[in-house]
């Protein structure tokens, strides 16, 4: 409670809560147009973070990354796109309550249960991560490394494309995080006397790169080509449909009692989306679609679900916010990345000189506490910017997409250039954006190179010392029982659908058999 | 063809990797990997991997011939927009790297092109009007505000 009053007045400075309400803004912005993630924004805005201090950079980044998954909501239900991954499962319910004549009823839902979400999220968040990062004190170099492992094939388990694609898109991420110095030998690997890559690629230009030049570039490849014939004003009308009509006489909000009755879909969606968050790998798109099938199961209104339930949409926001509650306590207590975001996160915080992991718990309190604070803050504010200009961030959605792919492209290669001053940086971050562009194009996806490039030297650093404890020999991962768990967990994380599924046909097969 | 880029930058990613390898000095201590201990393993799988996506890829190729013409014609004015747009942005990182000519200009020159090329508007003037506006906000921003040294 003490290092909760010192802490407070920090976190309350007009610095910080400026750069969380720009972050906020921004974020809302990004959210809003279709294509633009929340890992894009907050990848090409983190160079923006590096000239102020920790508490208000960070809570800049937070701000984009809690906002950018709100706002997905806000195009989802006004026109039918989600305007961020996460918000896939808002169009479900979200349209039809638009189309019905309640749009602002829609984004209500939107704003509330969205907060209402992260809240829940940042209080888990609080209550969880300390006993977590404790019991990970613990940890001794195999198990570290095996939590590493266990990482990267979540990652590639959940990345929803061939498991071979995502292995190997792993493994290219893996070679780029042997460039520079060996953790333990001190051998220079791939540095053909380069000094800039002792310490191995910096992280942030790729980043920018793989999300902001390639999503760039992949959106320019998928965009139609622009009939000159027609005048854009027409074009213009034909990409983005009108605004959803609002009804005068429906209502604008929910009434208390009708909240208080989704209390229990609260709950479970909450929980779920925690739980599912804290996976590594996945994000708020899973966690949405799952919570929002999940609840569908158990409610009393199923019939409504996708005609335009309230309760639905509320699930679904819940969902999305919640999550990042739980792939935040993954970061935080064990240094592996919950998502895109959070990997960007990690980088953000290791350029401040604050290492996520159960030591940064131990060693510096009070910076786990700011972070909790500063995300309790960004969904203090996504309330009241969401309830206020919800439907004017939702009109930028019509600004021309040239103008935004320049934006990004433009501010990509400044960024990368003004982290460290380095022509070499800008360099990194083109080669990064055409391979993150030849990527979406060939449908690999790009999470694993990321959580590849963070846990890449984890791992080998990890696995080297756990060889140099005694007996020395690989049966030190299987003795020790945390380390045997995690080594089950990473067999069953990529090959356990497969096992299963092949065990299920042949459980069918004989019972068909029997039958006959 | 990304996908046979991808398979090939896999494959020459993890011979580079081995070709290298092979000369780092090995551990002294007993049991313990050596420097070339992981690259090695990661390239044998990036070869691996490679190899197996290859004949997937170049199996479905042929399954699917007549439908790919189809697509390749399709996009091709799309692939031409994207590669002028690489092209530009390469010129600039290196009118960048080498120090040729100022910021503000060479982000004016470079980008114009770029948003004129990608524009979906028939009014050019509001694209160069935009770009300018832009690259005077982005210097301001980075010189001023960040104090980032700008060429």
């Amino acid at each position: 409670m003490e290092l909760f009053i010192s802490v407070l007045p920090s976190v309350l400075s007009p610095m910080v809560l400026l750069y969380t309400f720009i972050g906020v803004a921004l974020g809302m912005f990004i959210g809003a147009m279709p294509g633009l993630s929340a890992t894009m924004g907050v990848a090409i805005l983190l160079p923006l973070t590096f000239w102020v201090e920790p508490k208000a950079g960070l809570g800049m980044l937070f701000g984009i990354y809690n906002s950018a998954i709100y706002a997905g909501g806000i195009s989802a239900i006004l026109l039918g796109i989600p305007g961020t991954p996460a918000s896939i499962a808002s169009v479900f319910d979200g349209v039809k309550i638009s189309k019905k004549g309640q749009p602002t009823l829609a984004l209500w839902i939107n704003t509330v249960y969205s907060v209402m979400g992260g809240i829940f999220g940042v209080l888990v968040l609080s209550v969880a991560s300390f006993p977590i990062a404790r019991f990970a004190l613990r940890f001794g170099p195999p198990e570290y490394a095996m939590v590493a492992l266990f990482g990267l094939s979540m990652m590639v388990a959940v990345s929803g494309k061939s498991v071979a694609k995502g292995i190997m898109v792993g493994f290219i991420g893996l070679g780029l995080a042997m460039v520079g110095m060996d953790p333990m030998h001190g051998v220079k690997r791939y540095t053909f006397g380069q000094f800039l890559l002792l310490d191995g690629f910096s992280f942030v230009p790729i980043m920018i790169g793989l999300f902001g030049i390639g999503g760039a570039l992949k959106q320019l490849l998928d965009s139609p080509l622009p009939d000159r014939s027609v005048k854009y004003e027409q074009r213009k009308k034909m990409s983005f449909s009108d605004f959803a009509k609002e009804d005068p006489s429906a209502p604008k909000r929910m009434t208390f009692k009708e909240v208080w009755a989704t209390k229990w879909a609260f709950l479970l969606t909450g929980g779920l989306s925690v739980l599912v968050g804290a996976i590594p790998g996945t994000g708020g798109d899973i966690a949405a679609i799952v919570s929002w099938t999940q609840t569908k199961n158990f409610s009393k209104e199923k019939d409504q679900y996708g005609e335009g339930s309230k309760e639905g949409l509320a699930v679904t926001c819940v969902a999305n916010n919640a999550c990042i509650g739980g792939a935040m306590t993954t970061m935080l207590t064990l240094g592996i990345p919950g998502d895109s975001v959070t990997a960007i996160l990690i980088g953000a915080l290791m350029m401040y000189n604050y290492t996520p992991g159960p030591l940064l718990f131990k060693e510096k309190p009070d910076m786990v506490l700011i972070i909790f604070l500063l995300m309790f803050i960004c969904n203090i504010m996504i309330l009241f910017m969401g309830n206020l200009s919800s439907r004017l961030f939702a009109k930028f959605t019509s600004l021309p997409r040239s103008w935004i792919s320049t934006t990004i492209v433009l501010f990509s290669l400044v960024g990368s250039y003004a982290i460290q001053n380095s022509t070499f940086d800008v360099f990194v971050c083109f080669v990064a954006g055409l391979f993150g562009f030849l990527m979406a194009q060939a449908d690999f996806p790009t999470g694993p190179v990321v959580l590849a490039l963070i846990l890449g030297r984890m791992v080998e650093a990890n696995f080297i010392r756990s060889m140099m404890l005694p007996p020395g020999t690989f049966s030190t991962f299987f003795v020790r029982p945390i380390s045997l768990v995690l080594i089950i967990l990473i067999v069953l994380s990529l090959f356990g659908q497969k096992l299963f599924s092949g065990l299920g046909k042949k459980l069918k097969l004989n019972g068909s058999g029997d039958k006959s | 063809m990304s996908n046979l880029i991808m398979n090939g930058v896999s494959i020459f990613l993890g011979l580079f990797l081995l070709f290298f390898a092979r000369n780092f000095p090995p551990s002294n201590k007993p049991n313990v990997p050596s420097a070339s201990f992981f690259p090695i393993i990661i390239a044998i799988v990036l070869i691996g991997l490679g190899i197996y996506n290859l004949i997937i890829y170049l199996r479905q190729k042929k399954h699917a011939k007549a439908e790919a013409e189809q697509q390749t014609h399709y996009s091709m004015g799309k692939v031409v927009q994207v590669g002028q747009v690489i092209a530009l942005m390469l010129a600039y990182a290196l009118l960048w790297h080498f120090h040729i000519g100022h910021f503000l200009l060479n982000s004016i020159i470079v980008f114009i092109p770029v948003t004129l090329l990608i524009s979906d508007e028939v009014k050019w003037h509001k694209s160069v009007i935009f770009t300018i506006s832009l690259v005077i906000f982005i210097y301001a921003l980075f010189t001023y505000l960040l104090k980032v040294r700008l060429w």
